[in-house]
């Protein structure tokens, strides 16, 4: 085989995976339309005044704060506000060396208590419980630092509720985002968990903690992420949600999950980048395994909001630390890769993933530098060169346009013509240097994951002996 | 391939781009269109709202005379979201108001139509007048859509029809609503709270089926809607019942110091949700003799287990606290002490 073919061949594969690619991203976003349709639907119904029988399940709300004494009392003085039939709150302090608990103490008057911890899943040591005199439905649980997973293990063992779901502290969450979240479970009986929405806070109006006025960022960086997170984090989710196939869940989310299928699924895993994406991976593969109905759906509805970076460096670390939490996610996970009761998690969702998301970078970073190196060498024609481009560039562009078409026909959350305008420059603009600047990080996250693979595992343990068996099987 | 046949291929692949390029204008174009019709929607949902959300509201305090506006056919779904809206917080003579101007603008008529023809959201706006309305000529189309397979279509229709008629909805429809698994309980119960004594006897009787596939189901909306069940049913299924849900289910419901001597043979059963429930009862009925079976279960192996054993000591009138205390600090098993400190301290709390 001459250099000639060779090149012509590699070209026409990298011309192939783009067009494969992109357009089964199209084909999610198709698909999430149909959902949309319902959502759009069932949204009439929920304008209307709710009844309640007082036998809609309670949540645990879990709060992991770590070294956060500036923060922590907004924080829960939020979560107090959120509008629920019935929900507890549980602060886990874990191990900050600041001010963060006395803090907690001195504004909610918290006193020791003396609850009999029950130890479901294991976790570091719990130091002491305490109850607020002033809000009986808030407690603090103060324990040796764990790190996030261990946290809120520690935060399920001490919680009461059939229904929990976990908060960051940087979470922004809306008065109605857990009456949203835990809709499904009052419809659909089959419902073991649900993942929220995340949308870009910036410049949006903030009032005690909760979310009061959606307002378009000033700065560049995060409308090109409003745009991003359109095309990765709300309609590809909602896509695969259709088929219950939502594996990988957005990385900076909330999630409402279902107790008992979570310590039966072992709890958080502390070796892994990001906890509540693994879990939401790990559960498929156990209601798989034990052939149980079940479903995983995803609440597209403006649930929940975070400040996104503006600087590229700490974007370049986020992006970084969601490619590591995706690899981990899927590969600590591997048995549900074509498995005998996989279903569409693991025979579609699952090589998909693979495919697309944790090779894709590689692939599509290869791809720009192969056909730009060839065509400077005189390798390659410039037909070949302008027919790569133009389904990169083009391709990418039909994506983020149909992502914010979707944005427009559903949820109008950028109201004036002035914003959709700013949107759709960005859109185009966003395939032009950003999109590809991102495959970059995400590649360097890769290999840097490979390469790191053997040291991270053998150091760190699973926290849970069932998440073992699970693996094990 | 010859170089000149690889770039007639290479052009088709520059079209395709190209070709995204123009679907993506066209998307844009969509975009500009959606905007607009979403913007001429608002303008004429508002127009509608500032001439009929007053009339509608006065009608709340008084009746409304004669002279009602017209109402266009494409007004129909806006009315249909108001009117229901202002008909879920209204009683009394503001719903008798509401639904006089309802059939006064023939509501009834075009939400049949719906109810046969429209989109979903119609036919659930629809189904949900027909409800308020007491409507009784359409409960034949009420009862075929609570067959459907869409649960929020199928269960807005039964609550209809259970404001239509109560009693005839609980003859009619008992053995669908039992077997409507995917009517969540919580959903179930908030309809029939206003209809509770319609439900009372038809569900007494479908709990005469000792093996139906629908008893705990049974069990569980006769425990959500609070209704008083015979003792002898209870005794029944606590004395044939051979599965532990079944058991739970009948425990849950269990409130007659009569069934005392079988809730006691429960408190030591395999499955710690049956020791749980039976302690949860003893709590209720228990007697002094029962405390010399609790003490055990302070030291089972199941947190909720001790949990609810500790409650039900601390919730008996004769166990005084400082009996409660002292045994605290006379128990061997340091997972009992904890649970009992923890109970004391709740109670204290509380």
């Amino acid at each position: 085989m001459t250099l000639s073919s060779l090149i012509t061949a590699a070209t026409w594969c990298i011309l192939g995976y783009f067009i494969v690619s992109k357009t089964s991203y199209f084909l999610l976003n198709a698909l999430s339309i149909f959902r949309m349709h319902k959502m759009e639907q069932e949204k009439v119904m929920a304008e209307l005044p709710q009844t309640y029988s007082g036998l809609e399940q309670p949540i645990s709300l879990l709060l992991r704060t770590h070294n956060n004494a500036a923060t922590i009392a907004n924080s829960v003085h939020a979560l107090l506000q959120l509008n629920y039939s019935s929900f507890e709150i549980i602060v886990i302090n874990d191990g900050s060396e600041d001010e963060t608990l006395n803090t907690l103490i001195n504004n909610f008057e918290l006193h020791a208590f003396p609850e009999a911890y029950r130890i479901q899943l294991a976790t570091r040591e719990v130091h002491r419980i305490y109850h607020s005199t002033r809000y009986p439905n808030l407690r603090i649980i103060d324990k040796k630092y764990g790190g996030k997973a261990d946290a809120l293990n520690a935060g399920i063992n001490a919680s009461r509720y059939p229904l929990f779901c976990n908060v960051g502290d940087n979470t922004i969450l809306h008065r109605d985002s857990l009456r949203r979240m835990a809709a499904p479970f009052l419809t659909e009986n089959t419902v073991i968990a649900t993942a929220g929405a995340v949308r870009v806070a910036n410049d949006c109006e903030i009032e005690n903690g909760l979310l009061n006025k959606v307002a378009l960022p000033t700065h560049w960086l995060p409308v090109f992420q409003i745009i991003e997170y359109l095309r990765t984090s709300l309609f590809a989710p909602l896509g695969w949600s259709t088929m219950n196939g939502m594996l990988i869940v957005p990385a900076s989310g909330i999630g409402l999950f279902q107790k008992a299928v979570v310590i039966e699924a072992g709890g958080y895993r502390t070796d892994t980048t990001i906890a509540n994406m693994e879990l939401i991976v790990r559960m498929h593969r156990l209601m798989r395994q034990k052939k149980r109905a079940y479903q995983i759906t995803f609440v597209a509805d403006p649930v929940c909001w975070q400040q996104v970076p503006h600087d590229l460096a700490t974007l370049k670390h986020r992006h970084i630390r969601w490619q590591q939490g995706l690899l981990d996610s899927l590969s600590q996970n591997i048995g549900l890769l074509f498995s005998r009761n996989g279903g569409v998690p693991g025979r579609l969702a699952f090589p998909f993933f693979i495919l697309f998301e944790c090779v894709g970078p590689i692939l599509e970073l290869f791809g720009y530098a192969f056909i730009l190196l060839a065509y400077a060498c005189g390798l390659l024609s410039l037909q070949a060169c302008i027919a790569f481009f133009s389904v990169a560039i083009g391709f990418g562009v039909l994506l983020s346009a149909s992502g914010l078409l979707l944005e427009e026909m559903s949820f109008h959350l950028y109201p004036k013509a002035s914003d959709i305008v700013k949107l759709a420059i960005v859109a185009i603009l966003g395939n032009l240097g950003y999109r590809q600047l991102n495959i970059a990080w995400r590649s360097y996250s890769t290999a840097r994951w490979l390469l790191d693979r053997k040291n991270s595992t053998s150091n760190q343990n699973i926290s849970g002996s069932t998440a073992e068996k699970i693996g094990d099987a | 391939m010859t170089s000149a046949s690889q770039d007639q291929h290479y052009a088709f692949i520059a079209w395709l781009g190209i070709c995204a390029v123009g679907l993506t204008l066209l998307l844009v174009l969509m975009m500009v269109y959606l905007r607009v019709s979403l913007n001429r929607r608002a303008r004429k949902e508002h127009a509608f709202l500032s001439v009929w959300r007053p009339l509608l509201l006065s009608s709340l305090h008084s009746s409304v005379s004669a002279d009602l506006p017209i109402l266009a056919a494409n007004e129909h779904v806006y009315f249909l979201k108001l009117w229901n809206n202002l008909m879920r917080t209204s009683t009394g003579e503001s719903s008798a108001n509401l639904i006089s101007i309802a059939y006064s603008v023939g509501c009834d008529h075009f939400s049949w139509r719906l109810l046969k023809y429209g989109d979903r959201v119609e036919c659930l706006l629809a189904t949900l007048a027909l409800g308020h309305m007491r409507d009784h000529r359409s409960w034949d189309l009420l009862v075929t859509q609570t067959l459907a397979s869409d649960n929020a279509t199928s269960i807005n229709a039964f609550q209809s029809l259970v404001q239509i008629n109560a009693e005839a909805t609980a003859q009619q429809l008992i053995p669908l609503l039992l077997a409507r698994e995917d009517w969540p309980i919580s959903q179930v119960a908030a309809i029939l709270q206003s209809a509770q004594s319609a439900f009372l006897q038809p569900l007494l009787e479908a709990t005469a089926e000792m093996k139906s596939v629908h008893l705990v189901r049974t069990l569980r909306l006769i425990e959500a809607l609070h209704l008083a069940i015979p003792q002898s049913i209870v005794l029944r299924l606590l004395d044939d019942a051979n599965d532990a849900d079944t058991l739970i289910a009948a425990l849950r419901v269990a409130n007659d110091a009569g069934l005392l001597t079988q809730v006691r043979t429960y408190l030591n059963h395999a499955d710690w949700r049956v020791r749980v429930q039976a302690a949860k009862v003893i709590r209720r009925i228990g007697e002094h003799a029962d405390i010399n079976r609790l003490i055990p279960l302070l030291a089972d192996t199941e947190w909720w287990v001790r949990y609810r054993a500790a409650g039900a000591l601390i919730g008996m009138p004769f166990f005084s606290i400082a009996e409660i205390e002292q045994l605290r600090d006379n128990l061997s098993d340091r997972f009992a002490r904890d649970m009992l400190a923890q109970v004391l301290a709740e109670r204290n709390s509380a």
